[in-house]
């Protein structure tokens, strides 16, 4: 079975992009596809001009899970992309540390991952992957498996950071106030079989405030993306009634 | 260690990592106490029931006279020859046992093929009891200590070659991923990732191995040796000198539980991380 039909997406150095849609829509595929940890059957991923064959050096993923190495302090966790390219050095002591600071968590540099706190051990996770300096970042619902309020915590974060440090993101959810609060353009996905069904600008700046989600238009927003999901469900309701 | 108090940015708490492991203390100072005298009313039931006429001295001799069997054992000229022969044969074989069981865990876990190819003989040979190797081995390399080493390596490399390939194996996919990601080459995986993920795993192997290492010693040495603690214990058996034979086994459990916790202490350094959790 397919699970992705042709997809063709262009995305601008410094733009937000989230993909939304419910499970089975291939989001995560094409997200892996995107990142060469998945090959795609037809097709290529075109990186700054060139075609993209092997992971990338100047792109940075971040799972659902934190997936920090446990024997490994957080300062430690942040040098292994360094230490794998070895690049390791002066620099990367002291780009870590800078990073560390702006995600807050100065204090627990020199702490293991299994004392921090599942919020704590993501901003760590993200820190990996700013020390990283990518160009592009790849989340794989990066704050899905956090509380409320941290992943709205975690929300704002990211939208400033990613912005002050000019970095390309591509960002996938099932969650659309966060899709919509997070994105330039918010790429809705459908399932059986895994597509694009619609593409929602979102044409407000950026870094965002947590008022934009008291805005009529952030509303208004919302409900596009939900329109064009409930739509797409309906046409790819199975003529044999069945589920596969 | 000094206090290291600092602030959840999620909760705003405070977080207090040194008292997180100290707060169990009081309660372990407790069972420790209640541990202590439930192996006191052990030795009492123990010096009681012979002393009562419940059990014959010869099954069973008091307590006390194993006390002073095993002082009277430790100061005899040749005790030390035989402690030094099973020492010896318990270390040599614990140690080659570990490095076999870890060379062929890593092929194993590492390479696909080599395991598609080996695993089978390697279920054969573990469903075989080992035990019955022991009169072989010592037709093999004679009564001398080789065939102790050679009967204890036997036994004692397997549960570290089981660990190591499984723990091997139970990396989890999204940190290989990660690894990917990052341009990782294969022994940059091996070495920061997989073999620290395996290291619990390889410890608590190279534990039950030790065990195993002593238990190979000793049967080797019951099957055929003349000298060594395990002959001792044979010897002692024969002529009814019971409580020589306890004193014996005493000596055997001190060692053991010596080793065993000497390999504790390092495990508690090597694996300081948490290790019931894998990847966080």
């Amino acid at each position: 079975m397919k699970a992705l039909e042709p997809v063709n997406l262009s995305v601008d150095r410094g733009e937000f992009i989230c993909l939304v849609g419910p499970s089975g829509c291939g989001k995560t595929t094409l997200l892996k596809i995107t990142a060469a940890l998945l090959t795609p059957t037809q097709g290529t991923v075109v990186f700054k001009d060139a075609p993209l064959l092997e992971p990338s050096r100047s792109i940075g993923v971040m799972f659902q899970r934190p997936v920090l190495l446990p024997w490994r302090t957080v300062e430690k966790n942040a040098y292994l992309p360094a230490e794998i390219s070895g690049t390791m050095g002066p620099a990367t002591v002291e780009r870590v540390a800078r990073v560390l600071a702006m995600v807050g968590l100065r204090d627990f540099a020199t702490a293991l991952p299994d004392h921090l706190s599942g919020g704590m051990q993501q901003r760590a996770a993200l820190a990996r992957t700013l020390a990283y300096e990518p160009e592009l970042m790849l989340m794989d619902e990066p704050f899905g498996a956090l509380d409320e309020f941290t992943r709205e915590a975690m929300n704002l974060e990211l939208s400033e950071l990613t912005q002050q440090a000019g970095i390309t993101s591509l960002f996938v959810t099932h969650n659309i106030p966060e899709a919509v609060f997070l994105a330039d353009r918010v790429v809705v996905m459908s399932p059986r079989p895994g597509r694009i069904s619609g593409i929602v600008e979102v044409p407000f700046p950026k870094p965002r405030h947590v008022d934009f989600m008291r805005d009529p238009a952030f509303t208004e927003l919302t409900f596009e993306v939900r329109r064009i999901l409930s739509e797409a469900e309906a046409k790819s309701t199975d003529p044999h009634g069945g589920q596969r | 260690m000094s206090t290291y108090t600092v602030t959840d940015p999620d909760t705003g708490s405070e977080v207090d990592l040194a008292r997180v492991r100290k707060e169990k203390d009081p309660e372990r100072w407790k069972w420790r106490a209640i541990s202590i005298v439930v192996v006191l009313t052990f030795l009492a039931i123990w010096e009681l029931l012979p002393r009562l006429g419940l059990v014959a001295p010869i099954i069973l001799p008091p307590a006390s006279a194993v006390w002073a069997g095993l002082l009277e054992l430790v100061v005899q000229e040749t005790f030390m020859g035989h402690l030094r022969v099973t020492l010896v044969e318990m270390v040599v074989g614990f140690v080659i046992g570990t490095i076999v069981g870890f060379s062929i865990g890593v092929g194993l876990g590492v390479w696909e093929s080599v395991k598609k190819s080996v695993y089978p003989l390697v279920v054969a040979f573990q469903s075989l009891p080992k035990i019955v190797l022991a009169p072989l081995l010592i037709t093999w390399f004679g009564y001398g200590i080789e065939s102790k080493i050679a009967m204890a390596v036997v036994i004692a490399f397997f549960p570290v070659l089981i660990n190591t390939m499984v723990g091997l194996e139970t990396v989890p996919d999204e940190a290989r991923q990660l690894m990917r990601s990052m341009r990782a080459s294969r022994s940059q995986v091996f070495r920061k990732l997989s073999l620290p993920h395996a290291a619990p795993f390889i410890m608590a192997g190279i534990k039950t191995g030790l065990t195993f290492a002593v238990i190979g010693a000793i049967v080797g040495e019951f099957v055929g040796s003349s000298e060594g603690l395990g002959y001792l214990l044979h010897a002692y058996s024969f002529q009814l000198r019971i409580d020589k034979v306890f004193a014996v086994i005493v000596i055997l459990s001190a060692i053991g539980a010596i080793l065993y916790f000497a390999i504790d202490w390092l495990e508690r350094r090597l694996v300081y991380w948490r290790n019931d959790s894998g990847l966080a």
